[in-house]
């Protein structure tokens, strides 16, 4: 069972050509990362894929499941690029908060977000108020919400944005630790450094997928003669060049 | 729900709200003042108990916007239905608040207050459809006027303008119920288009 956009068109205005055209996309397993120019539709589709925006034309499925029925909302869990605090809430209760939400029981929901706030290494904080948090902190404490009520499918949008050295190695452990057994899509602008520890690699360019597929297939794209250490970029840049995207 | 509760200002902003808007029409329930108008050369008698149903809108617009949008959005719990029965809520306590001091003060003024407060609240909640927390704006904006072009004569306002009606009116009365109702349903019916 996975999570399957089928034809799916979508735009924010009526006014303008649609951001996404008839896009059909069905996410594999383990980590895929999604790359794009600025621009290019990650975020749409990944809202379009949490079922938080409602495609014009087309349908957003896990397996069976509808994007409008509360078994999907249960099983897909996204993490938006805005974290935004929430003044009244503490950070446990901010986390508690998003898996009640998602349908957990209070009990089940209050001690699940220390958990969670400890997989991302913010237990210690969890008393505080929500706004009292750094960028990064904040960031930590979204994906926190993200991963409280065990979803099967992960959405995440530029996750690693705005972290530390440290808490990226610590990001990247605990998704090397959830990706066996959670589907997960990661939006990043993080070329170089998740590339080669990503299962599959899609990249996006005006809306439309220009690649799809395993990661070794995706770096295939760079020049044979770039080194190790940046082939990744190459790879990216390549195939953005030979689709004619505007790099600048 | 406690959380919801919570970040809805429901244990902090929700009661200093009120507790504002009580002092507040216990302080103008009967007082007066002359605003400029348009239609009038003598400028509009507007009652100043007008201007309290304004801390409720705002108490509400406040309380809806503190949220977790995209969380809301992406959950399963029938938040849209909460944030009604919050708003009804906040609307209801405003009638007792009203029906208290009106009955205590011999004040009909101070009972219109929650009849106005239904008319507002539902206007700003409408408005928040198209122009979303901006629209805490719209009932000072219909206030306003209403004082300079909602009178034909001294104490004889035009129909639309509710608030101006007095207490037994009954389009006036009507009026509020229909335009609370409707903002009501844009609350729960707003696109689930995310910011």
């Amino acid at each position: 069972m996975t999570l399957q956009l089928t034809d799916c068109t979508y735009g924010y205005s009526r006014r303008n050509p649609p951001l996404i055209r008839d896009l059909s996309y069905e996410l594999p397993d383990g980590l895929t990362i999604l790359l794009g120019p600025n621009g290019a539709g990650k975020t749409t589709l990944l809202k379009l894929a949490a079922s938080v925006l409602t495609p014009r034309t087309g349908s957003v499925k896990y397996g069976q499941l509808s994007g409008f029925t509360k078994e999907f909302r249960t099983k897909v869990s996204w993490m938006p690029q805005t974290i935004a605090p929430l003044p009244p809430l503490t950070v446990r209760q901010y986390v508690a908060y998003v898996g009640w939400l998602k349908g957990l029981g209070r009990r089940d929901a209050w001690d699940r977000a220390v958990r969670a706030l400890d997989q991302v290494e913010l237990a210690e904080r969890a008393d505080e108020k929500s706004h009292r948090l750094s960028g990064g902190q904040l960031r930590r404490m979204g994906l926190a919400a993200a991963l409280v009520h065990d979803a099967e499918a992960l959405l995440l949008d530029e996750p690693t944005a705005g972290l530390d050295p440290h808490q990226r190695r610590v990001f990247r452990d605990l998704l090397g630790a959830l990706s066996p057994r959670v589907r997960v899509l990661m939006s990043t602008h993080d070329v170089a450094d998740l590339a080669q520890e990503a299962d599959h690699v899609t990249v996006l360019e005006s809306g439309r997928i220009l690649h799809s597929g395993p990661t070794r297939t995706f770096l295939a794209h760079g020049p044979r003669t770039t080194p190790d250490s940046q082939v990744a970029e190459a790879a990216y840049t390549a195939l953005l060049t030979s689709a004619g995207a505007d790099l600048d | 729900m406690t959380w919801w509760f919570r970040a809805r200002l429901g244990h902090s902003g929700l009661p200093a709200g009120l507790a504002c808007l009580t002092l507040l029409a216990l302080a103008l329930h009967d007082t007066s003042a002359i605003l400029p108008s348009l239609t009038l050369t003598s400028g509009a008698p507007t009652r100043l108990v007008e201007f309290v149903p304004i801390v409720a809108t705002t108490t509400v617009g406040l309380c809806l916007d503190s949220r977790l949008e995209n969380a809301e959005v992406s959950g399963i719990r029938p938040v849209r239905l909460f944030d009604c029965l919050l708003v009804a809520f906040v609307v209801a306590v405003v009638c007792i608040i009203g029906l208290g001091i009106g009955l205590m003060l011999g004040s009909k003024l101070a009972m219109e207050m929650g009849r106005d407060t239904a008319f507002l609240v539902g206007l700003m909640l409408s408005a928040r459809t198209w122009i979303g927390p901006s629209a805490s704006m719209v009932p000072l904006g219909w206030i306003a006027a209403v004082a300079l072009a909602g009178f034909r004569r001294p104490n004889d306002p035009y129909f639309w303008t509710v608030i101006a009606e007095p207490l037994g009116n009954p389009v006036a009365a009507l009026a509020s119920g229909a335009v609370f109702g409707v903002g009501l349903l844009c609350l729960i019916y707003r696109s689930r288009k995310s910011t």
